[in-house]
């Protein structure tokens, strides 16, 4: 009878969230958060989003010297009676900014609930940037079909549940490159701003390539790489044929405990290439864990990281 | 050296084709779907991974199972490392049983014979197949324990019923059995294992290899290698105990004579190599009396049975003469002895029976009697070959070391009687009936002897009367010789303790079965001789055998009593016909075979493949 009581009160628990994705508890702890973007790949609108220098609001931010051409609106008179020499003012600009969430469907993330980890992640960051006023767009490639589907860009709380929606209706199974993926993607979006790419990065395509695409667009990449536990602490031991769900490709690996030292350093070594690829790419890289806590990856880690505030 | 004896079992190595093949069809591979083999393949390619240990640890299965056949192909072609037997295919293995071997080692407690059991087990415990061992033990005699025979267990038995027997060792009939065996199953070689203790000279031609093992040797000993009694005047006995030791500075010891059980006497000895301690008691002769002597030392003796020894000392009695009364020359000339008890006449009523018979008469021939001389009598046996006449005669010859006719001269004896050979008749015909011609005639024998085994009877064919020998000086003096030879054969005048080998008993019933028991408890029935006698009776053990008989129990103690046994002595080489055999001190090395070991090996291989096949694959 106990049991029953449970599972019955978790069902009327689950009938009262307002997505799978994210419980209504992390949802209103997101809506006081907002995306600190390092760099000012923003669009022309006007947005929430507060630029560093050059605006146009009625915020005053600093001085620079006059120069051919600029709005002679902005020139601070006083100063000019005083020194004899123009000086332009300028105010900090409310920017409204892109939010781009790219998420990987491919085979390999079905593992472990690495997809349904992306997904959550897609959905809180995105709930971050509707709710901060941005353009936010979703992106999902590698899906079941092979397709690349498009979400926004939107913006407001309206769009909120239609971004739960578009989520929770992803399904993984494509097998392409990752940067195909992006590529296509590319090819309908315009608009500065941050990519957050969610993937486990684990493809034979060209990463440095993909980086370059969401570059080139104005998108600064902040690059989270979702690993599930089995290939971040991987525990093989005897004699295995590892087959990859992608290719179906096999690989025979003999006393595979004894190479499991050598994997953690190339493990070790590919985030590091990541986080060198984001970075040269003024972006940002993070490695989460399938079976992190959610609630860590968004309050804590992502905090700390200065990716949300 | 190493070695196979099978060496078809390597054809078994072409197994490995099969086995590599089939290990890489039925690989065991855990089929594992992972997201992605991109770090995977990185990792395979790392050059670590393909280093030479990697490899080989990436088909250790492959390899166990490979070393694991390899270790059964080798099992199967029996391996050894070769030992001196190597090239042997049949010999006979001599052990030697005497009483010598019996001496224990001061540190190990072993004796000689377990020692030479032990090297003799190590070699039937490492027989090649196909090769066949003979196991033979020898002391006075050689007896065969087994025939050639590859059966390790009857070898082992053998060598488990092989028993110390307490006498001396005689080699050379230990090789005559080998010799023997060779004409039947022919062999190359042959192993000698004894501690060394016999004659060095062997008349023996030998017709195989000798392989003279000796065995180290024990520590020191001492023993009494004799014990006799003697007759001394007013009816007692001197007691004469010899003692010997291979002591290399004096040892004192004790001697201690017991009589009927009871210790009657004792000496201080200091007892030292070549230094015979001999030791007098003298005892009163009026009873029987039986004796032990027993020597115990301070310090090590390495062999016990020398160590004792018994005698059966006899009433000093006079001696029972039976002279026909006829015969006044011979009374005359012993009724000048003191010591002597002269029948009929001067001693009472007749005796059953009398130590020695001097009669000329046919009807005294059944007197029961140790010793005699018949005058003028010639035997039954003998009529055939000799027949008496007249005519005179002389001594042509006479055996001048005979017992008998010690100290006598029969140049000038003229007999009446004439004892004359049958036509082609001669002395070897009276050998072979058993007598013995102690002194010739011109046309016969004129004194023959014949051994009775319990004493001797003398025939003096020519009669005394008819000639002039009782009128010779030499007459008493053989009279003197007639009564010595009695007083010993009646054990009057001499008592020597028995010495285990044979033992000869006399005065039983004859024709009656006795019980003979061994010291042991093992009786066997004999049958006592027409003359009652039991001669040869085997007596291999120091100890009292007990024979038993219509006439009651007769209990006799046998001694070890042998110097060559008792100095431990060995030779270091045998001196053969135009050849000298080396005794080694070095035991053979016995072959060693590798099968087991390596069989062993192969299956802690093979179970620790299984066990890393089956260990949890994959994911642990």
């Amino acid at each position: 009878v106990s049991g029953a009581l449970d599972q019955q009160a978790a069902e009327s628990q689950r009938a009262a969230q307002l997505t799978p994705l994210l419980p209504n508890d992390v949802l209103s702890r997101l809506e006081r958060l907002r995306l600190s973007a390092s760099k000012r790949f923003v669009a022309k609108a006007h947005g929430e989003h507060v630029s560093g220098r050059g605006g146009t609001s009625v915020e005053f931010s600093d001085y620079r010297d006059y120069a051919a051409g600029d709005d002679m609106r902005f020139v601070d008179w006083n100063i000019f009676a005083r020194l004899n020499r123009p000086y332009l003012k300028l105010f900090q600009r409310e920017e409204e900014m892109n939010v781009v969430v790219l998420v990987d469907a491919s085979s390999s993330m079905l593992f472990e609930g690495k997809l349904d980890r992306a997904k959550e992640l897609a959905a809180g960051l995105g709930v971050v940037g509707l709710l901060g006023a941005e353009r936010v767009s979703l992106g999902v490639f590698n899906a079941k079909n092979g397709a690349v589907s498009k979400l926004g860009p939107c913006t407001g709380r309206a769009n909120m549940l239609k971004l739960f929606r578009f989520l929770e209706g992803v399904e993984g199974g494509g097998d392409a490159p990752v940067e195909h993926g992006i590529e296509r993607f590319l090819r309908q979006h315009t608009g500065r701003g941050v990519a957050v790419l969610l993937s486990d990065f684990l493809t034979y395509g060209d990463l440095k390539r993909a980086m370059n695409l969401l570059f080139g667009s104005g998108l600064e990449v902040y690059a989270v790489q979702i690993l599930g536990p089995e290939e971040r602490d991987p525990t093989l031991a005897g004699d295995v044929r590892l087959v990859d769900t992608e290719t179906g490709d096999t690989l025979d690996v003999s006393s595979a405990s004894d190479l499991l030292d050598i994997y953690q350093e190339y493990r070790a070594g590919f985030q590091s290439r990541l986080e060198s690829l984001a970075r040269a790419r003024g972006g940002l890289f993070a490695s989460v864990g399938s079976d992190d806590s959610l609630r860590w990856i968004l309050f804590d880690l992502f905090r700390r990281k200065g990716w949300l505030s | 050296m190493m070695g196979f004896h099978a060496l078809w079992g390597a054809a078994l190595a072409g197994l490995a084709v099969p086995l590599i093949v089939l290990y890489f069809l039925k690989l065991k591979r855990t089929r594992l779907d992972v997201p992605s083999l991109v770090l995977w393949r990185q990792v395979i390619d790392d050059a670590r991974v393909n280093s030479p240990f990697q490899r080989f640890k990436r088909n250790l299965l492959l390899l166990l199972q490979l070393a694991g056949l390899a270790g059964l192909v080798l099992a199967l072609m029996q391996p050894f490392i070769g030992g001196d037997d190597d090239r042997i295919e049949r010999m006979p293995i001599l052990v030697d049983c005497s009483a010598s071997m019996a001496a224990r080692d001061e540190t190990t407690g072993k004796t000689r014979l377990e020692l030479a059991k032990e090297r003799a087990r190590s070699l039937v415990d490492s027989l090649r197949p196909g090769a066949e061992l003979a196991i033979v033990s020898f002391a006075m005699s050689a007896s065969r324990m087994t025939g050639f025979t590859s059966d390790r267990r009857d070898l082992s038995d053998a060598l488990e019923r092989m028993e110390i027997q307490d006498v001396g060792s005689d080699v050379e009939s230990a090789l005559r059995m080998a010799e023997a065996m060779a004409r039947r199953e022919p062999f190359d070689s042959v192993l000698l294992l004894s501690d060394g203790n016999f004659p060095a000279d062997v008349e023996f031609d030998l017709p195989f290899k000798l392989d003279y093992q000796r065995l180290p040797p024990a520590g020191q000993n001492a023993g009494i290698t004799s014990f006799n009694a003697l007759r001394a005047p007013g009816g007692t006995w001197n007691v004469f105990c010899r003692m010997e030791s291979t002591a290399d500075s004096a040892v004192p010891g004790t001697v201690k004579l017991y009589c009927d059980g009871e210790l009657v006497q004792r000496e201080d000895v200091a007892l030292q190599r070549d230094a015979t301690q001999r030791v007098v008691f003298s005892l009163a002769g009026d009873t029987a009396k039986r004796l032990r002597a027993e020597l115990s030392v301070d310090g090590y003796d390495s062999l016990a049975t020398d160590d004792a020894a018994h005698l059966d000392l006899p009433l000093a009695r006079p001696l029972r003469v039976w002279v026909s009364p006829g015969l006044t020359a011979v009374r005359h000339a012993l009724s000048a002895m003191s010591g002597l008890a002269i029948y009929p006449g001067d001693v009472g009523a007749d005796a059953s029976s009398y130590d020695l018979v001097v009669t000329d008469k046919r009807t005294e021939l059944d007197l029961r009697t140790t010793s005699a001389l018949y005058i003028g009598l010639v035997p039954d046996a003998v009529k055939a070959h000799v027949a008496l006449s007249e005519g005179g005669s002389r001594a042509i010859d006479w055996q001048r070391d005979s017992a008998l006719l010690r100290h006598m001269e029969l140049t000038d004896v003229v007999f009446v009687d004439t004892p004359t050979f049958a036509p082609g008749s001669g002395v070897a015909d009276l050998e072979a009936l058993g007598f013995m011609t102690i002194v010739d005639g011109a046309s016969g024998p004129v004194v023959l002897t014949e051994d009775r085994g319990a004493g001797t009877a003398v025939y003096l064919l020519c009669h005394t009367d008819r000639s002039t020998l009782p009128y010779r000086v030499g007459f008493p003096v053989m009279m003197r010789n007639l009564v010595e030879i009695a007083y010993h054969e009646a054990n009057l005048a001499e008592v020597e303790s028995l010495k285990t080998g044979t033992l000869s008993l006399h005065d039983l019933t004859p024709g009656v079965a006795h019980a003979f028991t061994t010291p042991s408890g093992h009786t066997r029935e004999l049958k006592a001789s027409a003359v009652g006698s039991l001669v040869g009776m085997s007596a291999p053990v120091v100890g009292e055998y007990t024979l038993t008989g219509p006439g009651g129990t007769r209990m006799v103690a046998a001694s070890l009593l042998d110097p060559e046994e008792t100095s431990l002595a060995y030779a270091q080489e045998l001196l053969l016909h135009e050849l000298t055999v080396e005794a080694s001190l070095t035991p053979l090395r016995p072959e060693r075979p590798l099968s087991g070991s390596i069989a062993l090996a192969a299956f802690c291989v093979l179970l620790g493949e299984w066990w890393l096949f089956n260990r949890r694959p994959g994911v642990s």
